[in-house]
């Protein structure tokens, strides 16, 4: 993934970063203003202490009245921005001031950020010449204390006023990308296997149209899957399908009482050379279709079908307790049936049936072309007293018909060969 | 003849030293000298020695006896005197000058405060009778 943010917080950084810059941007625009605000007004009133000044000691001076410059020097010192006065006289040196600093004309500025002679002059009230000066400073300390306040308050507010922007913007957010948020929900759902999970259709029209899209690909998945699924059950018995897909590989189970049938079609060899091969298949799949039947009809699992030869057995892979008279049963109408597919062509045919039961080893081996098979001693008895049966009669072992003699009449055949094992008894069904 | 450089230099003399101080008459001061009286007009000297402020009446800086007064007794120029009178102004310390325009002014201004002190420098004309004049002594 070359995008790791999430859309949720793209779209929280986006509406923080639009609100932090308007914020910023805000602030400056008013600290800058109320610099200039402050600025102006502190120049204002000052100047007016200045003027009042100045007219308080000309009028003082004129009259040579000292008590009324007294009272305004006094008062001059009672202004909040009073920072200091002095008079300098026409030698430049200050010769009066309050408070006493050590200061040169030239050092006015390093004292004060506003400085203004108030008014000159003559020491003797007459001469035009020689005059002394008055100069007064005022401090900005209480200006800008005044202005940082305002501006640290006016922070503090912007700044409580981002955060709430910035809960605001998360709850957004998640608001807006709810919708997405509930789809790659779903979607991650299905990947973990619940392909019938569905979203909630709600969101804007866009996000109903992307989620309805999603249900019908998950609707076309799972009928996609319900079909394979069908195919998968109809190769293998559901238990080991399930098996399979939870991925267990190579299943071979041991069973130590299974009945097994096998089943051959004499004369079809015959018929094979008479009729042409679709026709031959045509015969042949009508023939081992009924016999499905009979599989479903008795719970028989069918294992599988080689050339004319027909392979089934029961009480696997799940229990069943009437498995061998079930498997005799469907022997019995295996014949039947064929009597009635061989009427309805005409052809000369007959099935020859062996059971067997005992132990054996059910499963699937191999990577590829999965078919569930049975493997061991019983199965091979089972095909060979099939082999040394009588057509339309159906053999079964000693063991076979120990199971069921109690369902069914059979009649001894005799003892027959087998590979390996040596003689062994046989019966044959009568009813 | 003999006698009219004297009688002259007896002018003169007169009117050297023409100049009277003024007090109230409750002003329980007899006496001053010109070194104390040059004390209270050059913001030297605040209080009455009953600790009681001294109210300074003088005249403006165009007042020939405020000029004779102030280059005779205070030996010093005009200028000078009102520098240090806007420089206590400014100190806030003093009581400054109250400054009349007439020498009846001024005395009716002593006869009227007992902490004021006022100068003269012709008696012709004056009731000095409400106030208590006072000799300088050398």
């Amino acid at each position: 993934m070359k995008n790791k943010i999430s859309i949720v917080h793209q779209i929280f950084i986006v509406f923080i970063l639009l609100t932090a810059s308007l914020l910023a941007g805000s602030y400056f625009y008013f600290a800058n203003n109320q610099k200039e605000t402050f600025e102006f007004q502190f120049n204002q009133k000052n100047r007016s202490v200045l003027e009042t000044v100045k007219v308080g000691l000309e009028i003082g001076l004129q009259n040579e009245n000292f008590e009324a410059i007294q009272k305004v020097f006094s008062w001059v010192k009672q202004q909040p921005d009073f920072e200091w006065i002095g008079i300098k006289d026409s030698s430049g040196t200050f010769f009066a001031q309050y408070p006493e600093i050590d200061v040169k004309e030239k050092d006015l500025k390093k004292y004060t950020d506003i400085n203004m002679p108030v008014v000159s002059y003559s020491e003797d009230f007459q001469a035009a010449a020689e005059k002394d000066t008055v100069y007064i400073t005022f401090s900005t300390k209480n200006y800008k204390e005044k202005k940082n306040k305002l501006i640290s308050d006016v922070l503090i507010s912007f700044l409580f006023l981002f955060v709430v922007v910035a809960l605001v913007s998360l709850l957004i957010s998640f608001a807006l990308s709810r919708p997405i948020v509930r789809l790659q929900d779903a979607m991650d759902n299905v990947a973990k296997g619940d392909l019938g999970f569905r979203a909630e259709l709600t969101g804007t029209k866009e996000i109903v149209s992307l989620t309805n899209s999603f249900h019908f690909m998950m609707d076309e998945i799972q009928s996609e899957r319900k079909r394979s699924e069908n195919l998968l059950l109809n190769i293998l018995p559901k238990v080991i399908a399930e098996r399979l897909k939870k991925g267990e590989s190579n299943i071979s189970d041991a069973y130590s009482d299974v009945n097994i049938l096998f089943a051959d079609l004499v004369g079809f060899t015959e018929l094979s050379s008479k009729l042409d091969a679709h026709k031959l298949v045509e015969v042949l799949n009508h023939i081992f279709t009924e016999f499905d039947n009979l599989c479903e009809k008795y719970n028989i699992e069918k294992i599988k079908t080689i050339g004319d030869s027909y392979m089934a057995a029961s009480n696997l892979p799940t229990p069943d307790s009437n498995g061998a008279v079930n498997l005799v049963m469907m022997a019995k109408d295996m014949i039947v049936a064929l009597a009635k597919i061989e009427e309805e062509y005409k052809y000369n045919l007959q099935v020859r049936i062996g059971i067997n039961s005992g132990r054996a080893v059910a499963g699937v081996i191999g990577k590829s072309k999965f078919i569930y098979d049975l493997w061991g001693d019983s199965v091979n008895l089972a095909s060979r007293l099939e082999s040394h049966g009588i057509p339309g009669r159906i053999q079964v072992s000693e063991e076979m018909y120990q199971h069921v003699k109690d369902h069914f009449q059979f009649e001894e055949r005799g003892m027959i060969k087998v590979k390996g094992k040596g003689e062994l008894r046989t019966y044959l069904l009568i009813s | 003849m003999k006698i009219l450089p004297i009688l002259l230099f007896f002018l003169i003399q007169q009117n050297v030293y023409a100049h009277v101080i003024v007090l109230n008459k409750k002003n329980p001061v007899a006496s001053l000298t010109a070194e104390q009286v040059k004390e209270i007009y050059l913001g030297e000297k605040l209080r009455w020695d009953d600790n009681v402020p001294i109210h300074i009446v003088d005249y403006n800086s165009s007042y020939p006896t405020r000029i004779n007064f102030t280059n005779n007794i205070l030996g010093l120029s005009i200028a000078r005197v009102n520098k240090m009178w806007i420089k206590l102004s400014l100190a806030g310390s003093s009581i400054p000058p109250k400054i009349l325009r007439s020498e009846a002014e001024v005395v009716e201004n002593v006869s009227n405060d007992p902490s004021a002190i006022g100068y003269v420098e012709s008696t012709s004309g004056l009731n000095l009778g409400t106030v208590k004049v006072i000799k300088l002594e050398n």
